[in-house]
């Protein structure tokens, strides 16, 4: 899942980004305006972190053009800003949700997933496909009783395909959610996580899960 | 005594009593003459008319008082005739008390007076002197002033008792007092009425009043709809409320601010240590969040130090000392603290100050101003630009100019840059640093001493201007 942080105190930047990329999350991050309107352009994030007090472009107008331009990503104004009016005015004009500074990790981290499920249609926050089962708030997931042990960007490709099950999803669309800026992931390297993905799951003796489709994709699906 | 309306209620009352009890008096003394009057032209005449009844008998004036039995009665006039040495020739008998009043020396004239008549009261008596002839049938007025010797003087003496006129006198009198108590009342009543009307606009005043609050500033009070008199006393007192209202807005938009302010970093601080507990740590990414919060610690610091010092010279607290500063060395000083940050922005230092300035400051506030506006100058710079600060005497004390060479402020942010955390650019970074009350401050610490800053600015640099007064 690939978020977008704008947010100008740099060092907040910094340990929210951390945070979140150990939570598997690819984050990419913007310290003004004008750079978040350029990034939530030009790639297609599950969620955008936005502070209200921008340099360069405010983030109440930021929102505004966002929306104007008929932007649909989950938008969660994260601002120091605690007035009624100020959550009112943020949600009415087009946000998904609203937390104040300072805040406690763990919220932000339920919030964002809540939006998650949003955006992929499903209220559970636990995923079963045929035998498998992820937790997303724990990320723990299980094969026909018994629990698969997974690296971050492991976990983070099999939810993303989880949330995506039954479609096939390209090389591209993995790339543009799972991977940040800083990443210099080619779309080979996901092949290889691929890879190591379905010997986790697709264990010898169960239904093969993880399905590969010549010249489109990956897919996910019960049999 | 503070009540206004009774102020108006007595002080009204106090002139119309006064003007009832003089126009009472005046009635009453001009009633008595009026009285007098008649009873003194009706005295002198009975007396005339007694007068003609006078005879010379032998050389002798007699009288015959047959006529005046009948009509003898304790009201009635009472009669005395005397000769010219004093001897009674007739006296009317009722009133024996009665003292005739002596007969003044050559009282040709009427002569009224009251006198006391012991338990009868007072009588008012006329005394004129009759001269008879005594050849009463050949009398000629050349024959008698050429002969004196045949004119004999009589006195005539008549009174009436003033019992008559006391009762009318005090008829009118309680008449008075009942229509004065009556108007008294009346007019009592109407200031009541009046006074409740010429302060039934304090009260309207103090309606609209009660309904602001210190979070309902917005109630005015319409002067359209007082008396003229009341007009500009509510436009002052509406003006109050805008610079009242005016005056909550900025503290409450200062508090928002400042707590805006120092949640980011608090933000920062908590989140970088709630994300640091999550899972074992290795000793650099320790180190690193240390750093990080250390930095983010020592801007709130920054900020709640400049709240502290803003805070304390608004309530006039901040100890002022006062020391003769000699200006060259002193900004050399400020200079040299901003070198090394200069240096990094390569961006050189200069100062012009006359040799031998000085001027009296506390030279820690004065360091503060300087410094900010220096660090200022030498932040928003531009990669090889200067920094330059003046000082020279001028008419209104001493100036002290910092120029930039820097991008300059744009005129429709000029008026608002010594806002307390108004930010040209919004941006709290670490990179730009800064509290958002630099310039607060500045203005803060220059106006405390009476001076003035300023500001200007084009597309070549900006520049800050310090007047600094002698005294």
């Amino acid at each position: 899942m690939r978020l977008l942080i704008i947010e100008d105190n740099r060092t907040l930047l910094k340990s929210l980004k951390k945070g979140l990329q150990e939570e598997s999350f690819a984050v990419d991050t913007a310290e003004d305006g004008e750079e978040g309107l350029f990034l939530a352009q030009a790639n297609d994030y599950d969620v955008i972190l936005l502070d209200l007090m921008l340099p360069k472009i405010d983030g109440r107008t930021l929102l505004q053009k966002l929306r104007v331009q008929g932007l649909k990503t989950h938008i969660l104004i994260l601002t120091a800003r605690d007035a009624a009016e100020d959550k009112i005015e943020g949600l009415n004009a087009g946000a998904d949700d609203y937390l104040t500074k300072p805040f406690r990790f763990e919220e932000l981290l339920a919030r964002i997933r809540a939006l998650l499920r949003r955006k992929y249609g499903t209220k559970n926050p636990c995923l079963t496909i045929d035998d498998l089962k992820i937790d997303t708030a724990t990320h723990a997931v299980v094969r026909a009783g018994l629990p698969v042990a997974l690296q971050p960007k492991e976990y983070a490709l099999l939810e993303f395909l989880a949330h995506r099950e039954g479609e096939i999803v390209s090389r591209t669309e993995i790339w543009e959610h799972l991977y940040d800026w800083q990443d210099d992931t080619t779309s080979n390297l996901i092949d290889v996580f691929i890879s190591r993905l379905r010997k986790k799951i697709n264990r010898p003796g169960l239904r093969p899960l993880i399905q590969t489709v010549r010249g489109a994709g990956y897919l996910l699906k019960a049999e | 005594m503070h009540s206004l309306r009774l102020k108006l209620i007595v002080g009204s009352l106090a002139v119309l009593t006064a003007v009832i009890l003089s126009f009472d008096a005046f009635l009453l003394i001009a009633k008595r003459g009026a009285l007098l009057d008649v009873l003194d032209s009706r005295l002198f005449a009975e007396s005339q008319s007694l007068a003609l009844r006078l005879e010379i008998a032998g050389g002798k004036p007699s009288f015959d008082p047959a006529d005046e039995a009948g009509a003898e009665s304790a009201a009635s006039p009472q009669v005395r005739i005397a000769a010219a040495n004093g001897r009674t020739i007739y006296q009317s008998p009722q009133v024996s008390d009665l003292a005739w009043p002596a007969v003044p020396e050559r009282a040709e004239a009427p002569v009224w007076k009251t006198v006391n008549a012991g338990r009868s009261g007072a009588w008012r008596a006329v005394t004129w002197v009759d001269r008879l002839e005594i050849d009463a049938g050949a009398g000629a007025g050349e024959q008698a002033a050429a002969r004196p010797e045949t004119t004999i003087a009589v006195v005539v003496q008549c009174a009436e008792s003033l019992a008559e006129t006391k009762e009318e006198m005090r008829e009118l009198a309680s008449l008075l007092a009942l229509l004065s108590l009556a108007a008294f009342l009346i007019a009592g009543g109407g200031s009541f009425l009046l006074a409740g009307r010429a302060l039934r606009p304090i009260r309207r005043i103090n309606r609209a009043l009660a309904g602001v609050s210190e979070t309902r500033l917005d109630g005015r009070i319409a002067a359209r709809e007082f008396d003229r008199e009341l007009q500009p006393l509510i436009e002052q007192l509406n003006a109050a409320l805008d610079r009242l209202q005016k005056g909550f807005q900025r503290e409450r938009q200062f508090t928002s601010d400042a707590s805006h302010e120092l949640r980011t970093p608090v933000a920062s601080i908590l989140n970088s240590i709630e994300v640091l507990l999550r899972r074992p740590r290795t000793e650099p990414e320790l180190v690193e969040a240390h750093r990080d919060n250390w930095q983010t610690a020592r801007s709130m610091q920054t900020i709640i130090e400049g709240l502290l010092l803003l805070a304390r010279m608004d309530a006039g607290k901040a100890p002022m000392a006062e020391e003769e500063i000699p200006l060259a060395p002193f900004i050399e000083d400020v200079l040299a603290a901003a070198a090394p940050e200069a240096e990094a922005g390569s961006v050189r230092l200069a100062q012009a100050v006359d040799p031998g300035l000085r001027i009296l400051a506390d030279p820690a506030q004065l360091r503060l101003a300087l410094s900010n506006l220096v660090d200022n100058a030498v932040r928003y710079n531009r990669p090889r630009g200067s920094v330059t600060v003046t000082a020279r005497t001028t008419e209104g004390g001493t100036t002290i100019e910092v120029r930039d060479t820097g991008i300059g402020i744009l005129p429709a942010e000029l008026p608002r840059i010594f806002e307390r955390f108004y930010r040209i650019d919004p941006s709290r970074t670490e990179a730009t640093g800064g509290s958002g009350l630099g310039l607060s401050i500045v203005q803060k610490v220059v106006e405390t001493r009476g001076g003035r800053v300023t500001a200007a600015s084009d597309s070549s640099g900006s520049v800050f201007t310090i007047i600094w007064p002698r005294r």
